[in-house]
């Protein structure tokens, strides 16, 4: 695996299962896919750190992970949410869903979403990653 | 009585110088002689003699001379007696002659009227060849039947003829000479065009006699008799005709007529209408006189027989009954019948008429029915029919609302129907009937409480139509019903139905979660095990890992089955035009993440289609997805190029779709049980068991069907047609 193919600077990965957030922080590191990784635990608490940090590059993350079945605030609301946020954070940020969700509905719903540009089923692998990286 | 006069006239002058002359004395004797026999046949010898008048005046102004030139000579009493007594005589001579002369008068006007109402004229013409010899005599009534003006006195023969019918004057001329050259006489019948109508023209009947010389026996005239026979011809031919036409009657008749002398039983006539009717001629019936009693249904036997019983009384009867055709056929009857009774009362004939009313009867027999039928259905009924006129009071009623709302015709009908409808619902129905009158051909259904005799509410339900403008009816014709099960039914069914979509919400809801929530961890675990190998070179640990994630990967198969199969069973159709290069290109990438993709099967696609072919997306790809998916499982690793070759061929008419593989192939014991829900194989079968039930499930459920065959090392090929809808 050749980690040069890699070369983004912060990863934001949310998901409100600690397995999957410790998992891909494993994947993410091991295969040198980002130089940092942000988890986040709740859509909520994503939303927060990119709305503090809307003004501040360089800690905004150049793509996100986004789960879709998470409690209070899942996915889709994340996306409404993000929505609102700033140009700035949207032009940075890119947005893929990750989710155990084989429903062709979610998929749909995800992809016709202007902000996502994929929808990977998990877990994440590094052939996965490789898909990212060149789509 | 001239001999007295002579004498008188004699002794009167003798001895006296004044002497009348002889010649005088000559005449005077004859003309007394005359006057006194005078009459009728006075001028028989044919000379003229003037009228009775003259000759009375001449013979007095005589006597009278005689008388006055007589006395101074004479002057004695007895002469002038004499004379006066001549004249006296003369004087009733004179008178006789006016008598007969009114007796002739009389006798003509008799004649003339005799004629007149006999349309009889009479005539005599002179008996020679000359066409333009007038007639000696033609009376009155002559010229009036030729329609001539009796004021033109004298007609020619030729003239005469001109009148006679064209077609006529051969015969009729030939009937003059032969009576003149042999018979004498003729009696024979011509038409006479009046006044040039020949469209009309007059028959007459002339019978003439030829007058003959008695010395030379030469013709000298003929006399003869016309008589107008328009009348009575007219008359004698339509007797004529009516006769042929009660004759055809009689026989084409469609009724048969008859006549039975009952003292000999014996039918004296029947009219060859029976043949119709029975299918048996007259002289049948005729030899056989208890046919026509033997013909009559069992039946109706007796009924006949109880007439027969009243025309013996002289009673007319008339009785329907149903006789046997000779072809079989039952035949409905209508005899009238008249009785002839002998002066002791005995019944000695029997005349009548019978009819085919089998049509009628039928007819009626079926109006009947039907109308027995009708009542029957409506008082039968669960439903009740009404009228409702337009102060919406109820004006009819069938029996059978005592049955829906408790209540007898009798107590209802004169009612207003709003004593009976529940007041929430009065809004409802007169709303409902104003709209029946703006649009009167629209039947109105309804649902209305309505309040039944015994206190309770009854749903009915109906249907209202307007038929305010028919005479008949003026009012609205309501039927309905009782509903009020099936509203309490329709109710629990509709909480029913609510709690079934909510408890199928909640259990897709379920669904999706369990799935979700069981594949969550899986998906993680999975990841950790992939991680985990790909962090040790120790080869027992890669195959322990290796060996949970087969397990996973069956755990997770298992789960998306179970979804599917969920989602199969619980959505709709939904119908979308299907792009296979796309739907399929998903497939095979999707199999990539699905931990069992092997990559060594080669995954072929082979499309036709026109972009017409329509199906639920989500279900084709159920079938699809089953169907490689399992293909590339079970490849056979014998074969150096294991492949999957999918084939569609979608169009507008449908969708054919082939799965062939050169995989291990399926040993045709199992071929009946592969699409059973849970069957699987072999132990070495990885999967749930589910996945080939779901396929044939969802084509089911697209109304397809599938078809396959497989050898054993061979491979295994899945054949679908779907329709499109």
């Amino acid at each position: 695996m050749d980690s040069n193919n890699f070369n983004f600077e912060k990863v934001m990965v949310v998901d409100d299962a600690e397995i999957d957030r410790f998992l891909a922080k494993k994947v993410l590191t091991k295969h040198a896919f980002a130089k940092e990784v942000l988890p986040q635990d709740s859509a909520m608490n994503a939303l927060s750190y990119l709305s503090e940090n809307q003004e501040n590059k360089e800690a905004l993350p150049d793509l996100i992970f986004l789960d879709i079945n998470m409690p209070k605030m899942n996915g889709f609301d994340f996306l409404e949410e993000y929505k609102k946020l700033p140009e700035s954070v949207k032009k940075k940020c890119i947005i893929v869903m990750l989710s155990s969700s084989l429903l062709p509905e979610d998929r749909e719903l995800a992809m016709n979403n202007p902000y996502v540009c994929q929808f990977l089923n998990k877990p994440l692998t590094a052939d996965k990653l490789k898909d990212v990286a060149n789509p | 009585m001239n001999v007295t006069l002579a004498q008188l006239l004699n002794k009167h002058f003798a001895g006296n110088d004044v002497t009348l002359p002889s010649n005088l004395l000559q005449e005077l004797d004859m003309l007394l002689n005359e006057a006194a026999v005078a009459g009728p046949e006075t001028n028989k010898d044919g000379r003229e003699a003037g009228t009775p008048e003259e000759l009375y005046h001449i013979l007095w102004e005589t006597l009278n001379l005689i008388g006055t030139e007589a006395s101074p000579l004479i002057g004695d009493d007895e002469t002038s007696h004499s004379i006066v007594n001549a004249a006296d005589m003369l004087n009733a001579g004179c008178r006789n002659i006016v008598a007969a002369e009114q007796q002739t008068l009389r006798e003509t006007v008799h004649l003339k009227t005799i004629q007149s109402v006999a349309k009889a004229g009479s005539w005599d013409v002179p008996a020679t060849g000359d066409l333009s010899a007038v007639q000696n005599y033609w009376s009155d009534e002559l010229f009036h039947l030729l329609g001539i003006d009796p004021s033109m006195t004298k007609i020619t023969y030729e003239q005469y003829i001109a009148l006679v019918h064209p077609e006529d004057r051969g015969f009729m001329m030939e009937e003059v000479s032969r009576a003149y050259a042999e018979t004498g006489r003729y009696d024979t019948e011509y038409r006479i065009i009046r006044d040039g109508d020949i469209e009309n023209p007059r028959t007459v009947r002339e019978i003439a006699e030829v007058v003959r010389d008695e010395l030379t026996g030469e013709p000298v005239s003929l006399i003869g008799v016309t008589i107008d026979i328009t009348e009575i011809k007219r008359a004698e031919r339509a007797i004529v005709e009516a006769n042929t036409e009660l004759r055809t009657l009689f026989n084409t008749m469609n009724e048969v007529f008859f006549s039975v002398n009952v003292e000999q039983d014996k039918m004296l006539q029947i009219s060859p209408a029976c043949m119709r009717l029975y299918g048996y001629d007259p002289e049948t019936f005729i030899k056989d006189p208890y046919l026509w009693f033997t013909l009559i249904v069992d039946e109706d036997k007796k009924k006949v027989h109880e007439s027969n019983l009243r025309l013996s009384l002289g009673e007319n009867c008339q009785v329907e009954y149903r006789i046997r055709h000779r072809n079989g056929q039952i035949k409905w009857l209508l005899t009238r019948m008249r009785p002839t009774l002998n002066v002791a009362g005995k019944l000695i004939r029997i005349d009548g008429i019978s009819s085919d009313i089998t049509e009628r009867k039928e007819a009626e027999l079926a109006l009947a029915n039907s109308e027995l039928k009708l009542r029957t259905l409506l008082e039968n009924s669960n439903d009740a029919i009404v009228i409702i006129n337009e102060d919406l009071d109820y004006t009819f009623a069938t029996e059978s609302i005592g049955r829906i709302i408790g209540y007898a015709t009798e107590e209802f009908v004169g009612t207003s129907m709003l004593n009976y409808i529940h007041e929430e619902d009065r809004g409802f129905i007169a709303h409902s009937l104003l709209s029946l009158n703006t649009k009167p051909e629209e039947p109105l259904p309804f649902e209305v409480r309505f309040r039944a005799k015994d206190g309770h509410w009854v749903w009915l339900e109906g249907v209202a139509t307007n038929h305010i403008k028919e005479a008949v009816i003026r009012g609205y014709i309501v039927n309905f019903r009782d509903v009020t099960d099936e509203i309490a039914y329709r109710r629990e069914l509709e909480d029913a139905n609510d709690k079934l979509k909510r408890t199928n919400t909640e259990l897709d809801r379920f669904v999706y979660s369990v799935s979700h929530d069981l594949r969550a961890p899986l998906a993680s675990i999975l990841g950790l095990i992939e991680f985990t190998a790909s962090e040790t070179d120790d080869e027992d640990i890669k195959q322990n890992l290796s060996m949970m994630k087969d397990s996973i990967g069956k755990l997770d198969i298992f789960i998306l089955d179970i979804l599917d199969y969920s989602r199969n069973a619980r959505l709709e159709v939904k119908r979308t035009p299907i792009n296979f290069s796309d739907l399929l290109t998903d497939i095979r990438n999707s199999l990539k993440f699905i931990s069992t993709g092997n990559s060594n099967v080669e995954i072929r696609i082979n499309i036709e289609e026109d972009g017409t072919f329509c199906t639920d997306r989500s279900r084709i790809i159920i079938i699809l997805n089953n169907l490689v998916s399992n293909a590339v499982r079970y490849f056979d690793p014998a074969k150096p190029a294991p492949y999957v070759e999918v084939t569609v061929v979608a169009r507008a008419d449908g969708a054919l779709i082939g799965v062939r593989d050169n995989g291990i192939g399926i040993h045709k014991d199992y071929h009946p049980y592969i699409f059973n829900m849970f069957y699987r194989v072999s132990e070495k079968s990885k999967g749930s068991g589910l996945g080939l039930y779901l396929v044939k499930e969802t084509v089911e459920k697209l109304n397809g069907d599938i078809q396959f065959t497989s050898t054993p090392g061979v491979g295994t090929e899945f054949k679908i047609y779907l329709p499109n809808p």
